[in-house]
């Protein structure tokens, strides 16, 4: 017999589910397969990009407004660059 | 272009210097990136920085919390994966997490540490562009190929269009290197959030693993799995063997957080009479 539990790995509740669950198995002689829903086995696809890289939407999330930030502060910064070579006479 | 003198490199110096200590108020706010509030009016004053824009994002904070939250948002059934940033910070507004010196000085932490390197970039980043000018200015860069005696103000304008385009490829670069500070610390963050509240609740020893991304390098992959699966370990081990920073990469060690920079590996709890399977599906131990 087999039984699975599809709750998201790790917490409490399933603690005390896979308690319960282990020892029905024992009564049945069977064995306890606790799976979680979020499975930690490997996946095969490499993440490459920056904002991928994070498995949490949040941080992709985050790391997508902090590139925004970087590329306008570069902007600002290289502008402000051309106005200071301008009035040296530089460009 | 002309020979750049002594003033024009300190000019360009603090340019980006000034840009850089913007940046990392913009991410980390005043306190953590060191600038204090006459500073932070000059940047202000010289439109350099938007009041608005001070701590506007605050993600180290939001990764700790992310972290902490974690075990509690699958315990009632959320997949702390797909939880959105708005989504997270609705949460936090509902339910405040609760703020512990231990928890507060952990963030502290964290974002003076992504402050501190966002703002030692500009060095690098000031060098580069100074490399830049400097090449210009001996005719080495693209100037040298069009002939500073028939250089036209029109080819010299050209010329200097041309130099922008190149610091903007460099700008590619420069957003890397401190991305990749704000990313590392940013999973910092989360995995001591993460760490935090498992110690809470399970105490120091508490079971746990580290599970690499499936990209991981291979001193990941020896630090966290063997004979195939996720090493278990005791959380206080991983406390106590500290941080990476500044260890050879043969000396690193399992840690809580970034066993290196874009480390992406995860904290997981392991519950007492479980383990890995084949397929590192956590299974109770026969």
């Amino acid at each position: 017999m087999r039984l699975e539990l599809t709750e998201a790995y790790p917490g409490e509740a399933r603690d005390k589910a896979s308690e319960i669950f282990k020892a029905l198995a024992t009564r049945l002689g069977g064995k306890v397969r606790v799976t979680p829903r979020d499975s930690l086995e490997p996946a095969t696809e490499p993440a490459t990009a920056l904002t991928e890289l994070s498995p949490f939407q949040s941080q992709r999330e985050l790391s997508a407004r902090l590139e925004a930030v970087g590329k306008a502060r570069f902007d600002r910064m290289l502008t402000d660059l051309d106005r200071l070579l301008s009035t040296r006479g530089g460009a | 272009m002309r020979q750049l003198t002594a003033s024009d490199l300190m000019d360009i110096r603090t340019l980006v210097a000034r840009h850089f200590v913007a940046l990392s108020v913009e991410i980390v706010g005043l306190e953590a990136s060191g600038v204090g509030a006459s500073e932070a009016q000059s940047l202000v004053d010289a439109g350099i920085l938007s009041p608005e824009a001070m701590g506007a994002l605050d993600p180290i904070k939001d990764a700790y919390t992310l972290g902490f939250l974690r075990r509690r948002l699958e315990q009632a059934g959320m997949d702390p994966k797909t939880i959105s940033l708005d989504d997270l910070h609705a949460m936090i507004e509902r339910d405040p997490m609760p703020t512990t010196n231990a928890a507060t000085a952990a963030i502290q932490q964290a974002r003076l540490w992504a402050g501190q390197h966002v703002v030692g970039i500009a060095g690098t980043v000031a060098g580069d562009i100074i490399r830049e000018l400097a090449l210009e200015a001996k005719g080495e860069g693209l100037r040298g190929a069009i002939g500073e005696q028939t250089a036209s103000a029109m080819e010299a304008r050209e010329t200097y269009g041309a130099l922008r385009t190149r610091l903007g490829d460099a700008a590619g670069q420069w957003s890397k290197d401190w991305l990749r500070v704000a990313t590392t610390e940013m999973h910092e963050a989360q995995e001591q959030g993460y760490a935090q509240e498992l110690g809470n609740t399970f105490g120091a020893d508490a079971r746990v693993a580290l599970i690499p991304n499936p990209d991981a390098c291979k001193h990941c992959r020896r630090l966290t799995v063997a004979n195939g699966r996720p090493i278990i370990r005791r959380l206080s081990e991983l406390v106590a063997n500290g941080s990476n920073v500044g260890r050879k990469a043969a000396d690193w060690k399992a840690v809580v957080g970034s066993i290196h920079p874009y480390c992406a590996c995860r904290l997981v709890y392991v519950p007492e009479g479980m383990e890995f399977n084949e397929k590192w599906l956590l299974v109770a131990t026969p």
